[in-house]
């Protein structure tokens, strides 16, 4: 649960090779996923949510940010992976897309890298259908690979 | 786009509306021509400058014809006629389109104006030919005061202008008058700093200063913030009960509503700058349907929401165009029926009770209700029968029903009807109503009920399976709790579909936690309904029951919009923050009838109950309240108009100037008595009138009858049944107030015009 407060800071300098990215990155199931931080514009703990009957599934309910209503997505649901356990509180990321301002329920919370757009390359068309219709690209990092989410499309709750 | 750029936007939009208005006045009433022509022409001149200094050229080399034109008319050399009128008329239109272009594309586009221009050019030089062909409307050389009959001869058809008999002039009420001299002052005013680009100088600062809208809005959600902000702090009061902390809670409260109540305030704008657009539209709809209208204008300082007033434009056009287009006669039918040629159109807006209340009165044929209910029945909407019994009020709602109103054939009955359930879905969508009333040949009333805001409403908090939800008051009727008492109490099921007897007449009921899916238990349903409530809603024309768990409170809410993904579901119409800081959906009571099932029969069901038909089809019965009135006289009234039947302690009315009134549910009740109802064929004596009054007995029964906007108690001697009757065996009516007498339990039972009674609630509430 790292550098909570510079998320913000995020952007593009151009360096050397190629730009430079910042990426927020963070864990749903075994998927270690990542948005671009000029998107996100908080990240809170838990919130307690209330439900919104009849919504897509994927759509957990709404939060109270500090006076603002937000509706919250289960990136569990919607990437279709298990559903969370129910001890595990999830985390909100909350990201600007094209609907306004979502929270992205996601497991846990990691560093924010800085990635040349070098090592970005565009989703391997081996992955699910659905899954590959919800990322941008995979960014190739030395140990294992970050899913970039094309948030846009999450918070479309539908695909 | 530069802040520049954008001033000199609204600015130039205003003097169009300037230059539109004043020539509007100025046809109607000649004799101002004085003020107007030269204020018209400062204005023409502003645009052209301003226009000149931003490097528009199409628009200012318009305006500079125009110019020219008015310079003319200005200094006497020609006179202003129809045609040259509609030339001026049309410069407008013509600026306006050039200004949206701007303001969208940020470039004036392609538009051809040279035929304009040259017919704005040649309409200087034609002096000649507008001289001798048309008598001037005002005549070059000294400005006559011209009566409105003359203002009717001089608008004499020009050669260029389309063939119509006689052009009708759009006489002005004084109100536009000064209306229009009010508008012209600011013009002298502005310019002072034309061509300085917008510079302002002089004695503008009259105490104002122009605000940008979106600064309002975020005041406006930001008070929002704050009211809820002090709900949780209101909340916390109730566990810390520190003296200090109390003190300091409540002056904060206080300070928050009144800080609500301003900035509400400065979002609010008079009706004016609306009402200011209708004299163009009567004019130009008069004179192609050629008729004579007079215009009159009330209340125009009245001031609603911004948001409202924008809502409100269109539904407020189309009932202008209606009533000029097929309301007014022409003035050959006005003449046979020995009106005035003239027709008089009024619109009215004023405060009442919180609500803001717009008007559209004419003096036009009316509406015939004979012939809705023939188009009714043709059209199957309702059975023969229903419809012959719908009161006029009734028949006359027909109209905002959609199927009806669609129709081509609406256009024979009367003309009216096209549209007008657009203009009811508008209205409703803002929380408001819409209400006719006409008397054939003596003209149609349309009344819109506003209210006054949509940011901050009160709203019903109800629990369904352990969530909360936010029902807008205004939508609630009543609330019934089940499992108390009376043998009719539980909800009863015809192949499962769930109603409720509410005095007598059944009442569709919607589960909210079915409708929501949030019903899982499985369990039977009979056991969830103990203890649960009824929240009686009214959508639409119809009325349901909504079965909840449990009803909380009434609480002020700040209404937040849903994201796009949820408004998709139409079934929530927002979100707020209730004082622990959760979040709560806020219900689409319209949806909640359409999801329900209830839109398909609900309609023509709401007709029955106006009409006191029983619900049950089958068999012919209607359902009525039967009571005793004075002399041992049996008397009903049919179920569907009575909302409560009530006794009452005597000495709980009381009565002003000759109308006895009680306390009832937070309002004030209007009492007829029965005397007062029907009209005895023979006068007779009513000295026993006010003797009873005193020595009455303790209690005073009611059967309090309702509409939508009125509610009476009417007072009865004693309330002896309520039945569902054949009513077959009919007779004539009695005396006055009584619309027939009819066999009841073999006793001859006379049934009371409930329209009369309702009248005793005066002015509508």
């Amino acid at each position: 649960m790292a550098t909570m407060s510079t998320l913000s800071a995020g952007g593009t300098k151009s360096s050397g090779a190629g730009a430079i990215r910042h990426y927020c990155t963070f864990w749903v199931e075994s998927l270690y996923l990542g948005v671009e931080s000029i998107r996100v514009q908080e990240v809170v703990r838990h919130i307690p949510t209330t439900r919104v009957p009849l919504a897509p599934p994927a759509a957990k309910g709404l939060i109270n940010l500090r006076g603002q209503i937000v509706l919250t997505v289960d990136l569990r649901t919607r990437l279709g992976l298990s559903p969370r356990d129910e001890t595990l509180l999830p985390t909100n990321v909350v990201v600007q897309t094209d609907d306004g301002v979502v929270s992205l329920l996601v497991d846990d919370i990691d560093d924010v890298l800085d990635l040349d757009d070098s090592v970005f390359e565009a989703t391997p068309s081996t992955l699910t259908a659905h899954l590959r219709a919800l990322l941008l690209g995979v960014c190739k990092l030395e140990k294992r690979l970050l899913l970039v989410l094309d948030i846009d499309k999450v918070s479309q709750l539908e695909d | 786009m530069d802040e520049l750029v954008v001033e000199f936007l609204t600015e130039s939009k205003e003097m169009l509306d300037t230059v539109e208005n004043d020539l509007i006045a100025l046809e109607n009433d000649p004799s101002q021509s004085r003020q107007l022509i030269p204020a018209i022409f400062r204005a023409v001149h502003t645009v052209k400058g301003t226009t000149g200094f931003f490097g528009f050229s199409k628009l200012e080399s318009v305006a500079h014809v125009a110019e020219n034109l008015l310079s003319a008319l200005r200094d006497g050399v020609i006179p202003l006629t129809a045609e040259r009128s509609t030339l001026l008329l049309r410069f407008v239109d013509s600026g306006r389109k050039l200004l949206q272009n701007i303001e969208q594309c940020g470039a004036e586009g392609d538009f051809d104006f040279s035929e304009l221009e040259e017919r704005l050019t040649a309409a200087v030089s034609n002096r000649a030919d507008g001289g001798a062909a048309s008598a001037a409307l005002i005549p070059a050389t000294a400005p006559a005061v011209a009566r409105p009959a003359e203002a009717a001869a001089v608008f004499a058809p020009e050669t260029a202008v389309a063939p119509v008999p006689a052009q009708a002039p759009v006489s002005a009420p004084v109100t536009i008058e000064e209306e229009a001299d009010e508008a012209a002052a600011p013009e002298q005013r502005t310019d002072a700093g034309d061509g300085g680009g917008g510079a302002r100088k002089g004695p503008q600062s009259d105490g104002t200063v122009r605000v940008r809208v979106e600064i309002l809005d975020k005041l406006m959600n930001l008070v929002g913030e704050l009211v809820l902000a002090r709900n949780e702090l209101l909340e916390l009061t109730t566990i810390h009960e520190a003296e200090p902390f109390q003190a300091t809670a409540q002056r904060l409260s206080l300070v928050t509503s009144e800080l609500q109540e301003q900035v509400m305030n400065a979002r609010m704008q008079p009706i004016k700058g609306l009402f200011n657009r209708i004299p163009r539209i009567v004019r130009d709809v008069a004179f192609k349907s050629q008729k004579l209208v007079t215009l009159g204008m009330e209340g125009e300082n009245t001031e609603l929401d911004k948001a409202l007033l924008e809502a409100l434009a269109d539904p407020l056009t189309h009932l202008v165009r209606n009533s000029v287009d097929h309301g007014i006669e022409t003035p050959e039918t006005r003449a046979q029926l020995g009106k005035p040629l003239e027709g008089h159109l009024l619109l009215r807006a004023n405060h009442e009770g919180g609500q803001v209340v717009v008007e559209v009165v004419d003096d036009g044929a009316g509406i015939d209700t004979d012939k809705i209910r023939r188009k009714a029945v043709e059209k199957g909407l309702l059975s023969a029968e229903r419809a012959a019994q719908l009161s006029n009020r009734e028949a006359l709602d027909i109209i905002f029903l959609a199927g009806f109103s669609t129709a081509k054939a609406v256009t024979n009955i009367s003309g009216r009807g096209v549209g007008m359930d657009v203009v009811r879905s508008n209205i409703d969508r803002i929380g408001g109503s819409v209400e006719l009333s006409s008397t054939p040949g003596q003209g149609t009333n349309v009344r819109i009920n506003l209210p006054l805001t949509l940011a901050i409403i009160p709203a019903l908090i109800v629990i369904s399976d352990e969530q909360r939800f936010a029902i807008p008051q205004a939508s609630v009727l009543e609330l019934l709790c089940l499992g108390q008492g009376g043998s009719h109490s539980e909800i009863e099921y015809i192949h499962g579909t769930p109603v409720y007897r509410l005095r007598g007449k059944l009442l569709p009921l919607v589960h909210l936690n079915r409708l929501l899916g949030l019903d899982k238990s499985g369990e039977p349903a009979a056991a969830r309904e103990v203890g649960a409530t009824i929240v009686v809603l009214h959508a639409n024309d119809s009325k349901f029951g909504l079965v909840v768990d449990d009803v909380l409170d009434t609480v002020e809410i700040v209404v937040k919009p849903l994201s796009r993904q949820l408004k998709r579901l139409a079934i929530y119409s927002g979100a707020t923050i209730m004082g622990d800081g959760k979040v709560a959906l806020i219900l689409d009571v319209h949806a909640l009838g359409r999801r329900g099932g209830l839109a398909a029969g609900a309609r023509e069901h709401l007709f029955a109950e106006h009409a006191g038909a029983v619900v049950a089809e089958h068999d012919e019965k209607h359902a009525i309240v039967l009571f005793r009135g004075p002399d041992d006289a049996r008397m009903a009234i049919p179920l569907g108009v009575v909302s409560r039947l009530e006794e009452i302690p005597a000495k709980s009315v009381q009565t002003i100037g000759g109308q006895s009134y009680i306390q009832y549910r937070n309002r004030i009740l209007p009492l007829a008595r029965i005397n007062d109802v029907v009209v005895e064929r023979r006068q007779a004596p009513r000295l026993a009138d006010g003797a009873n009054e005193n020595k009455g007995p303790d209690l005073v029964h009611l059967v309090v009858l309702a509409d939508r906007t009125r509610m009476v108690g009417l007072v009865v001697d004693a309330i002896l049944d309520v039945s569902d009757e054949s009513l077959a065996v009919r007779g004539p009516s009695s005396r006055g107030g009584v619309v027939f007498t009819a066999l009841v339990q073999d006793r001859v039972t006379e049934m009371l015009d409930t329209e009369i009674i309702l009248g005793f609630a005066g002015a509508r509430a």
